[in-house]
């Protein structure tokens, strides 16, 4: 574990926003333990269930589990977390955001006080806990029933999140409004919830601004990392698993808000000024998927001495421009949530219908490929991830059926040259977002030199 | 199948684990009414029977998701122990929870797979204490435990399987709680490691004395 840690080498960023990420995390977990002290409510959350304005607004402190399981992995101080859930029979197969969170837990609570040495002051104990239940993730409705052995008086509200799955015969239209209802009245109940168990009241007014602010927010990201279209790109995917912390962990708040003002301004300015990423991009990729591998996001670097970027990913960009979003006027800011969270996901569904054979996944990887100039598609398989990642290996092969943009002339049988087309070279890293036992530096980096010897010859052909 | 699963409860049982195994895969794939047809003919030849599986030294309970190979029940009836009663979306999981009658049908064919299958699949909320809570979740297995005399429980989970994965720890405490002996194996649908599971159920029963 100490030779891990010694030999870990922090990623260089392209931004000077993304270099402040690291202290705003270090930050909010600071301010996780200042709650705890003041007695204010704590809760364990996880990103993308719908939920940032209403904790926000009565003034609840999130844990965003996942993400402390994603500094510990940073830091290279997952394995004595996970060997811990091992201990207490939670399986190596598991979601390991979920098993570093469990060995963390019990390990606070057997010794009474944070495991020694815990990556920026560990994780506080929660007062609620808020898991979700969505079409996603299983560990999300699991992990804080199972952490529930270690707290059993730690109440947990697990609320439901669905949006209807794509069908290409059935538009979406005809049911969005009962699951519109559903997750609306699922808001309500988390509402009753967090009141009973934390004794904090609802500040309606509050949230109506927080929600006002939230749409704006979600527009300035979009806009933001719209400017990453220009070649050369002034900020690549590296950059983006740090910007994605205020994204994920501090939507909702004005702090959010005016970091994407300050990296809209500073891309703007690297626009102007011709600063790309690296000083020849000669090769623009995709982050077409999967959760990074947080302890080796020097990878990026990696591609960059290759003369490769990443103009965009999919992988937390989580929000949308509020003009794409069919979203009514409501008076409810409940319900304006629950549009807001339910079309994110319908957005990509009548142009996926448009197109025989194709999915609304696959259908943004093909929009971000035309709009970013995409030469080649990077994805990686996480192993302890069965929610997300097996479904980009799908996602790849049915783009490659449907989307071959790329002209090649060959020699037919007789004698004379043909253009065909031929799909978007891809290669799909495989390791693990948290267990770094899985994880080769050595074959990685030659999976990504053949790869791009490949985009190579496929680009100068 | 209730009342097959009853002529399991005598010491020894008048079906093994294996066989009952092979029913219920049986049952699985049948027509309804075929299904019924050969369960009571199995009935009535279990009952009938003079020639008994021999009394063994342990009874064992099996809990898991759809273990639909008897591989698992060989290993465990090849070493001096007989598999009483489970706790199997193959077994016992589908045929204890009733539906409503009398109803709205939808309703109550919803009701008793969201809510009467005790799934892990199923999100439970918490009311009371959390001893409360996990008989809620695992009185079940508790009442399984006592009706047919188990000695010992085999809690065999399929890798990759996360609602069960996430319960293994809550499920075998509870087990424990009772004075039973557990066996936590992870293996794979396809069996892959059926000669390391077999070592490690002779340690388990050899342990049990």
């Amino acid at each position: 574990m100490k030779n891990m840690t010694e030999q870990r080498t922090p990623r260089r960023k392209a931004t000077e926003s993304a270099s402040k990420i690291p202290a705003m995390v270090k930050g909010t977990l600071a301010d996780t333990h200042r709650a705890k002290e003041e007695g204010k409510p704590i809760a364990y959350s996880f990103i993308c269930c719908g939920y940032d304005e209403i904790i926000r607004a009565m003034d609840i402190i999130p844990v965003w589990t996942e993400n402390y399981a994603g500094v510990c992995a940073a830091k290279r101080d997952a394995s004595r977390f996970l060997e811990k859930a091992e201990a207490g029979n939670f399986s190596r197969s598991l979601c390991t955001y979920a098993t570093c969170g469990l060995g963390f837990d019990l390990f606070r609570e057997e010794l009474g006080e944070m495991p020694p040495n815990s990556p920026w002051g560990g994780q506080v104990k929660p007062d609620v806990m808020l898991g979700s239940g969505q079409m996603l993730c299983d560990p999300r409705y699991k992990w804080y029933q199972a952490a529930q052995q270690y707290m059993p008086d730690v109440p947990v509200f697990v609320n439901n999140a669905f949006w209807p799955p794509y069908e290409s015969d059935i538009d979406y239209r005809e049911v969005i409004d009962h699951y519109v209802k559903y997750m609306t009245e699922e808001l309500r109940g988390l509402v009753n919830f967090l009141e009973k168990h934390t004794g904090q009241k609802m500040d309606w007014d509050r949230l109506c601004e927080l929600v006002d602010l939230t749409d704006r927010t979600w527009t300035l990201i979009w806009d933001t990392y719209e400017l990453r279209k220009a070649v050369p790109t002034p900020m690549d995917t590296g950059d983006a698993m740090n910007t994605m912390v205020p994204i994920a962990f501090m939507m909702a708040t004005q702090q959010c808000y005016d970091f994407f003002k300050d990296l809209y301004d500073e891309l703007q300015y690297r626009i102007d000024n011709k600063m790309g990423v690296v000083p020849e991009e000669k090769y623009r990729f995709m982050w077409g998927g999967g959760l990074p591998s947080w302890f080796a996001l020097s990878d990026f670097n990696y591609f960059w001495s290759k003369g490769a970027v990443f103009p965009v990913e999919t992988t937390y960009r989580i929000v949308e421009t509020m003009a794409a979003l069919d979203i009514p006027e409501v008076s409810d800011p409940l319900e304006h949530i629950a549009w807001r969270f339910i079309t994110n996901f319908t957005r990509w569904y009548d142009q996926a219908r448009k197109r025989p054979g194709s999915h609304p996944d696959v259908e943004r990887l093909i929009q971000y490929i035309e709009d970013y100039k995409i030469d080649g598609i990077v994805m990686h398989e996480a192993f302890s991830c069965r929610s997300w990642h097996p479904g980009l290996i799908w996602q790849l092969n049915t783009l490659k059926k449907i989307y071959k943009p790329i002209p090649v002339l060959r020699l037919g049988q007789d004698g004379k040259t043909k253009e065909h087309y031929r799909e978007i070279p891809s290669l799909v890293l495989e390791s693990d977002i948290v267990d770094i036992s899985s994880y080769s530096e050595a074959d990685t980096h030659q999976r990504i030199d053949a790869f791009i010897a490949t985009v190579d010859a496929v680009k100068n052909r | 199948m209730r009342e097959l699963y009853e002529l399991r409860k005598s010491d020894p049982p008048l079906i093994s684990g294996v066989e009952m195994t092979k029913v219920l895969v049986a049952a699985m794939s049948l027509p309804v009414d075929e299904c019924n047809s050969l369960l009571s003919s199995v009935i009535q030849e279990v009952k009938a029977r003079t020639n008994t599986p021999a009394r063994k030294s342990a009874r064992i309970m099996v809990v898991g998701a759809q273990v639909d190979d008897s591989a698992l029940m060989e290993i465990i009836e090849e070493n001096d122990a007989s598999v009483v009663i489970d706790d199997l979306c193959t077994g016992t999981k589908i045929y204890w929870p009733d539906v409503d009658v009398g109803g709205d049908p939808i309703s109550s064919l919803a009701e008793r797979y969201l809510t009467r299958i005790m799934c892990p699949r199923t999100y439970r909320e918490k009311t009371g204490t959390y001893q409360e809570y996990l008989e809620e979740r695992f009185g079940h297995i508790g009442r399984f435990i006592k009706d047919y005399k188990v000695d010992g429980v085999i809690l065999y989970i399929y890798k990759y399987c996360d609602p069960y994965g996430f319960e293994v720890p809550a499920t075998k405490s509870y087990i424990e709680s009772l004075n039973i002996p557990v066996l936590y194996l992870e293996d794979e649908y396809s069996m892959s490691s059926i000669g390391r599971l077999k070592t490690r159920v002779q340690a388990f029963l050899e342990l049990m004395g």
